[in-house]
């Protein structure tokens, strides 16, 4: 019997079934973690942060579009959260608005980095994380540890694909200054 | 998540799955109805359609004032023109049609039309369609249908602003030719006591010689002194709205 996709298990719990919601929680559980650890990396309280995530996810559940991905709607979900937390502790400055949201930015499609490539950028942006500004932190985080195309990058922090596109190069080249800054080594 | 009273309201367990399990099945947390999300998406459309039709309602009756007051044309006489339409333009109207075009933007946003581009774009198309859309409208005779009923003291509620933003400004006249003198023309801007003497000179910038005649609409650039205007220039645009119509009617020989 094959497996059941998020989006089918979600059309059971939005018919009823609150049983099924725990397979939702099981999958998504261990990546909101990682989410929460990596993008908030200093918020002792992420772990109920997840929680309330998934209270929210079950609570609103009947507007989730079953057409649509249940991956990038409960990652929106959690960024929401997340961003909330970061505005409510006050610790890092969040700007309401972003000049990268306003032109087309050129880019090109997504590209795989190789994957010792990928592994290097990753121990970068953990060992950068609290120097890394969220606005770049988020996407990295996204892209190289949750595996998030550009568009899925897109839906889930609300803004152009290009957008996403220009601020994982930007954040990549912060990396690498602040990597240089800290004399280490990838 | 700690709530306001700084306590997690929720099961306290080790499993996240276990503790929001318990607050499903305890009642603590409930799923709401899908009816709350219909209302809430159809409160949203119903607000984005009405943004919508206010901006076009504002840009075409901004047009519709362009029109009525000669404004529009203004330009047409060159650089002396071009200082009074600058002069001339409705900013209140102008500056409300923008904030309501921001709104409009501000609401789409939500969207992933919207979202999923940048700024500029749906920025470019909520004008250029806000733009399209009142200036389509503006060419209707809506706006001149409800200036006539406020003239009538008919329109209570937008009446006064018909009336105000109707007014043509001080040095430009939009009037009907009743009669061709050697000296200019009378013309005829409302009703019987509303007779102007236009005087030309050779410096006046008039359409070409024998092209006037009576019964045209026309915009004249001069101040008024009493009955009479001093014409830095005459224009005869085709488009140009005769003024105070259903008041001229019965006027015109």
């Amino acid at each position: 019997m094959t497996e059941q996709t998020d989006e089918q298990i979600a059309i059971a719990v939005k018919q009823g079934d609150s049983r099924a919601f725990g397979m939702l929680v099981e999958r998504f559980e261990p990546k909101l973690l990682r989410y929460a650890r990596k993008f908030l990396f200093d918020y002792e309280d992420g772990k109920d942060m997840v929680q309330e995530i998934f209270i929210k996810t079950y609570s609103n559940i009947q507007s989730f579009d079953t057409s649509r991905s249940f991956s990038s709607w409960i990652y929106r979900i959690a960024h929401n959260e997340f961003i909330n937390a970061i505005r409510k502790k006050g610790r890092e400055p969040l700007s309401f608005f972003d000049p990268d949201t306003l032109f087309p930015h050129p880019t090109a499609p997504t590209q795989a980095d190789d994957e010792l490539k990928k592994l290097e950028i990753k121990q970068m942006v953990e060992k950068c994380l609290e120097k890394l500004d969220p606005k770049y932190r988020e996407p990295l985080v996204l892209y190289y540890f949750e595996d998030m195309d550009y568009k899925q990058i897109s839906e889930i922090m609300h803004i152009p694909v290009s957008t996403a596109a220009i601020r994982l190069k930007r954040g990549k080249v912060s990396l690498q200054k602040i990597y240089e800054s800290l004399n280490l080594k990838p | 998540m700690i709530n306001s009273n700084g306590v997690n309201p929720y099961p306290k367990t080790d499993s996240i799955k276990e503790g929001v399990l318990k607050a499903i099945a305890g009642g603590q947390v409930k799923m709401r109805p899908k009816w709350q999300f219909i209302t809430k998406t159809a409160l949203m459309i119903l607000g984005v359609v009405l943004v919508a039709l206010t901006t076009l309602y504002l840009v075409s009756f901004i047009v519709f004032v362009l029109r009525q007051t000669g404004v529009l044309f203004v330009p047409g006489f060159g650089p002396q023109g071009f200082g009074i339409f600058f002069a001339s333009l409705p900013w209140l109207l102008i500056l409300l049609a923008a904030i309501f075009m921001l709104l409009l933007e501000t609401l789409i946003k939500r969207y992933s039309f919207a979202y999923g581009r940048p700024f500029l774009y749906s920025a470019l198309a909520v004008i250029f369609l806000g733009l399209l859309g009142g200036i389509l409208i503006g060419e209707t005779p809506l706006h001149e249908r409800f200036f006539d009923e406020a003239e009538n003291g008919q329109l209570p509620f937008a009446g006064s602003m018909y009336q105000h933003f109707g007014q043509q400004p001080a040095n430009v006249t939009v009037g009907i030719i009743t009669q061709i003198n050697s000296n200019g023309y009378q013309v005829q801007c409302g009703d019987q006591d509303d007779s102007f003497a236009v005087i030309v000179d050779p410096r006046t910038q008039t359409p070409p010689p024998g092209s006037l005649r009576v019964g045209d609409t026309i915009l004249i650039l001069g101040s008024r002194q009493g009955n009479v205007i001093k014409a830095l220039g005459i224009q005869k645009p085709s488009s140009l709205p005769p003024p105070y119509r259903r008041l001229l009617v019965p006027a015109i020989p």
